[in-house]
């Protein structure tokens, strides 16, 4: 019920905006219009329970996996709770990472190590490391929250490797003073709001990062998952590759799986 | 068509002549826009340079790391104040802006690792908003006594504080020139805002980065003072020498001709300007003096003697054209030999040289005599100069005391070989620098206060994947860099089993007795990855673990190393291993490491070279000479001076670095022009005028005895202002280039002679014997 009135809401804002467009929109309003839309094409979903594998690249040529699964749960009026679980390699296997994304403030971090049998908090507001070692910031990767940016709408161009769909391009700048960015470029399809590509910006502003994705596949008819994506370091010519392999939507899961004490028995 | 017959053309179309010199210099500096300037020191190595290739790989591993290094000195001596970790913290957050920078380090942005219950907090040892008496004390305990920063980022006694930047650059030679520049342009910037804003604290800057931007800058600023002062020195010498200043002038144009010619030449064959190749134009400038002195010397005596100047002009064209050409020929050679040297610069300031030499002569043999024939010249005949007095008393003194000079000569050539074996080769890069300069001043007091600049790399390997975790591998990694911690000079190791034993200590409750390697595998890898996810952009350990969790970088600061040193403490460092851990057999990588094999491997691969070099210019004199028995005796005057000058050095100095691999091909090119002259001259005397062996030797003192003297001194003189090049491959290259042309005059003059009567006594022995 709440959903649908967030998406009476939404609809009524849209089509306020729309018209508003027509008479006189600026960049930034339309690049915020943009993320919300976009943001609310993947409303609904509930949860998700998916399984990836990360294949880690250097400028040598050799490569390391790392396999992992995570579960996400839709929060109503807060960011997304969600659980990384690590699987492969052998001596990280169990661990877990529960986080509670909010849209103010930093998150909320748990971490289970199985070696210790122990939940430790995470008290740090920098979520900018290296994801395991990969070219994957730990910022990248969660829940990418409307309210943690700005933005503003550059142009509309043909999708970077898909000429045939028209993309828009836009400008976000995060508003966590901690980030490892000072924006990211992306390139998202008009028709469904599929990122394609998205160029990452370190603090000087120069460009860092490279993330591409693609094999996007479509859930109950409506949300749509990219299942490649393939991130490379400019500076260091390291690359990061995660396969999702599979993805289950609305699974079931609810709060109550979502906490300290339910981190230690996930697998 | 015969010399003379070539010098009756020019004087007749002198005009055509000086237009058609003047039109090849031009066409020369239509190279001169190829010419490209490159501030990287790797250029020192060829690119199948072993130990290259060793840090290429390490570096493709783990990231291209490059340095700039700031020290920060409050005038209080205590870094510990409010103030001082205000400005440091501050230029920390402002240095991350610094182009191609990956990383900031420093004592405010340490990750501070402690527990709280269950909570780990992971935060910046000096946070941001106001700083307390608390937070600069707690800021002291922690940073004093923390492995992975004392030493590193702070001295022990908490006086001075470092900032590490960490740059990649991009791998593109050209690219990472560019970046040099613009780096540094940023961090000096900086430096000029810090003075100005903090009075109080002195800041030093050195670091890869710098002194790589040094090679160039230093070497730029030579080329400013040393190129006048040697145009003003060949100005004097050759004004003297010729006792005109027409003529001083001419030998000057004619040098600045020569050197116009070999940029565009260098231009058209891409040669990339650095802290050696720059040395050319004073190199060649030196050169060409003597090809100038003795055509004008010879016109001028002509003349002196009642010849009228065009037929002086043809004569000296006639009596010089060829020992010029021969001796620009063997000097080319020489320097070409430079070709096999490993080291590029060195290669193609040999080429430079090579083609300057024989553009040198084109000038001096077209622009010079049409000059020489439209400039009006006057001379006043006098009957005998101090110059020829000298010469016959020297000839005299020879003759007179040969038995005395050829024994107390090769007493003192043995004696001189001897000190060979005094030879320290050593290529400290960080040492390049004289002490006028700021990088090196800031260097020093980097390395005297705070840490060292040279380091040895190694990437350790745990032989499966993720087996970095592994406890035992783990403890062995801390007892190598335990090891390497007790040697001289090492003063800090970074190594990740200190980041491990940290956070085993801080998930423990900051008990000091879990400052040690955890008990398991899981252990280790597991507060790996809390760490990871908790620290800041940029400060992750992805620089120094590879992504298969299979290797780890260790990093071993050396301070104040001669190059010796630090190949000994690698060797130490492998013997070491192959005693107690067999299984991380790796050898020691960065380019501290390869700057400390470059004199050997140079010298290595210049052996070969200079023995062509040798081989070709025998065969040169033989053929000019005409003579068997005299091209093989002119070897030993050639030969002796550079091993003599290695022997002096070996004495007085000890030390010296690449410059020698290349000195001894180098100056034979050069010091076998004063026994082309000098043997030309005593055999005409014995063949065409049938002298004895006695009267030949005075005969060539008389002829050319005060031209070789001249043209030495020139060349010894404009050795000894390159001398005083900032930059101490040139001055090494400078000072025993100019100790070798010394020592070959003296050959010439007191050995050579001696060797040829004795010679040519006991050819007449043999003679009287077989009647």
């Amino acid at each position: 019920m709440k959903i649908f009135i967030k998406l009476v809401v939404s609809i009524v804002i849209i089509s306020i905006w729309n018209i508003s467009s027509a008479l006189a929109e600026t960049s930034e309003e339309k690049g915020l219009r943009l993320a919300v839309e976009a943001d609310l094409t993947g409303e609904g979903f509930r949860d998700t329970v998916s399984k990836s594998q990360m294949t880690l690249r250097n400028a040598q040529g050799e490569e390391s996996i790392r396999t992992f699964s995570s579960k996400t749960l839709e929060m109503e009026n807060d960011g997304d709770k969600s659980i990384f679980i690590f699987h492969h390699p052998k001596d990280v296997k169990g661990t877990a990472i529960l986080t509670f994304t909010h849209k103010s403030g930093p998150d909320d971090q748990w971490l289970y190590l199985p070696a210790l049998k122990r939940v430790k908090r995470i008290s740090s507001d920098n979520k900018s490391g290296a994801f395991v070692g990969s070219e994957f910031a730990y910022e990248d990767l969660s829940s990418q929250e409307v309210e943690k940016y700005t933005y503003k709408w550059i142009e509309d161009v043909p999708c970077p490797g898909d000429e045939q769909e028209m993309c828009y391009v836009s400008e976000s700048y995060p508003e966590d003073k901690s980030s490892g960015y000072t924006r990211r470029v992306s390139w998202v399809d008009i028709s469904e709001h599929r990122a394609r590509k998205i160029d990452y910006y370190d603090r000087k502003d120069k460009l860092l990062k490279t993330l591409v994705l693609s094999d996007y596949k479509q859930y109950l008819g409506k949300f749509w998952n990219a299942h490649t994506l393939k991130m490379v370091n400019h500076n260091t010519s390291k690359e990061t590759d995660i396969a999702i392999s599979e993805t289950e939507y609305q699974t079931g899961l609810k709060d109550s799986d979502f906490n300290r004490q339910t981190l230690k028995r996930v697998r | 068509m015969t010399a003379r017959a070539y010098g009756e053309l020019i004087v007749k179309r002198k005009w055509l002549a000086l237009l058609v010199g003047l039109l090849f210099t031009v066409f020369c500096m239509g190279g001169l826009s190829g010419l490209s300037l490159n501030p990287d020191n790797r250029i020192f190595f060829s690119k199948d340079n072993p130990q290259l290739l060793a840090l290429e790989t390490l570096e493709r591993t783990y990231s291209r790391d490059d340095n700039v290094y700031l020290v920060l000195a409050p005038k209080d001596k205590n870094v510990f104040s409010s103030n001082s970790l205000a400005a440091v913290r501050e230029m920390t957050e402002r240095l991350w802006q610094t182009p191609f920078s990956s990383r900031v380090d420093s004592i405010s942005n340490f990750q501070w690792t402690r527990s709280d219950g269950d909570d780990v907090v992971i935060s910046n040892l000096v946070e941001d908003g106001e700083i307390t008496t608390e937070i600069v004390n707690n800021a002291r305990l922690v940073a004093l006594d923390e492995p992975l920063i004392r030493n590193l980022l702070v001295d022990s006694d908490g006086m001075v504080t470092g900032i590490n930047i960490n740059i990649i650059m991009p791998e593109d030679p050209i690219a990472s020139g560019g970046a040099t520049i613009e780096i540094m342009k940023y961090i000096r910037d900086e430096q000029a805002r810090f003075a100005e804003k903090w009075p109080n604290i002195d800041l030093y800057v050195s670091g890869g980065v710098p002194l790589t931007l040094a090679f160039t800058e230093v070497s730029m600023s030579d080329i400013g003072t040393l190129l006048p002062l040697t145009l003003l020195v060949i100005f004097i010498i050759a004004g003297i020498a010729l006792r005109a200043v027409t003529a001083a002038f001419l030998t000057a144009l004619i040098a600045i001709l020569a050197v116009i010619g070999m940029m565009g030449a260098a231009g058209y064959m891409g040669v990339i300007i650095n802290a050696v190749t720059s040395n050319a134009p004073l190199m060649l400038l030196i050169l060409s003096i003597a090809h100038c002195v003795h055509i004008i010397n010879t016109q001028r005596l002509q003349m002196r003697a009642g010849v009228e100047k065009k037929e002086a002009i043809i004569e000296s064209m006639r009596v010089n054209l060829k020992p010029v050409f021969i001796t620009s020929a063997t000097t080319a050679v020489g320097f070409l030999s430079m070709h096999f040297s490993d080291s590029p610069p060195f290669r193609e300031l040999g080429y430079m040289l090579a083609a300057g030499n024989l553009i040198a002569f084109v000038n001096a043999s077209v622009v010079l005599p049409s000059l020489l024939a439209i400039l009006p010249a006057k001379v006043k005949p006098k009957k005998t100069y101090f110059s020829q007095r000298m010469m016959e008393r020297l000839s005299d003194f020879v003759i007179e005391k040969q038995k005395f000079l050829l024994s107390i000569s090769s007493v003192v050539i043995v004696g001189l070989l001897i000190g060979i074996s005094q030879i320290k080769l050593d290529d400290t890069w960080t040492t390049y620098f004289g002490e006028q300069f700021d990088i090196r001043s800031h260097s020093d007091f980097l390395e005297d206060n705070l840490t060292g600049l040279n380091a040895i790399e190694y990437s350790v390997p745990a032989g499966v994947e993720g087996g970095i975790n592994n406890p035992e591998y783990l403890a062995n990694l801390d007892k190598f860099a335990d090891w390497y911690r007790t040697q001289e000079g090492v003063n800090h190791v970074s190594v990740i089993s200190d980041t491990i034993k940290r956070l085993n200590k801080a998930m423990n409750g900051d008990q000091e007795s879990f400052y040690k390697i955890p008990e398991s595998q899981e252990l280790a890898a597991q507060y790996l990855l809390l760490y990871e996810l908790s620290v800041p952009f940029g400060l992750d350990l992805n620089s120094s673990i590879n992504v298969s969790k299979s290797a780890t970088r260790m990093t071993v600061a050396v301070t104040h190393a001669s190059s010796a040193h630090i190949r000994e403490l690698d060797e130490k460092a492998q013997v070491w291993l192959a005693d107690n851990i067999p299984e991380f057999k790796t050898i020691g990588s960065g380019l501290s490491v390869i700057f400390a094999h470059l004199s050997e491997r140079n010298i290595h691969s210049m052996l070969f070279g200079s023995f062509m070099a040798l081989v070709i210019i025998s065969f040169i004199l033989i053929f000019a000479l005409k003579s068997l028995p005299i091209g093989l005796l002119s070897l030993i005057p050639n030969l002796f001076p550079a091993a003599m000058a290695f022997g002096l050095w070996g004495y007085l100095v000890g030390e010296v670095g690449i410059a020698i691999a290349v000195v001894g091909a180098m100056t034979l090119g050069i010091v076998v022009d004063d026994t082309v002259h000098f043997l030309s001259k005593y055999l005409r005397a014995r063949k065409e005028l049938n002298k004895s062996p006695e009267d030949a030797t005075r005969y060539a003192f008389s002829t050319v005895g005060f031209a070789l003297f001249v043209t030495s001194c020139a060349l010894i003189g404009g050795f000894m202002i390159l001398a005083s090049s900032g930059f101490r491959v040139n001055s090494d290259l400078a000072q025993l280039s100019m100790i070798t042309i010394a020592f070959a005059l003296l050959a010439d003059f007191l050995f050579l002679p001696p060797l040829l009567i004795k010679l040519e006594n006991f050819k007449n022995n043999l003679n009287k014997v077989k009647d």
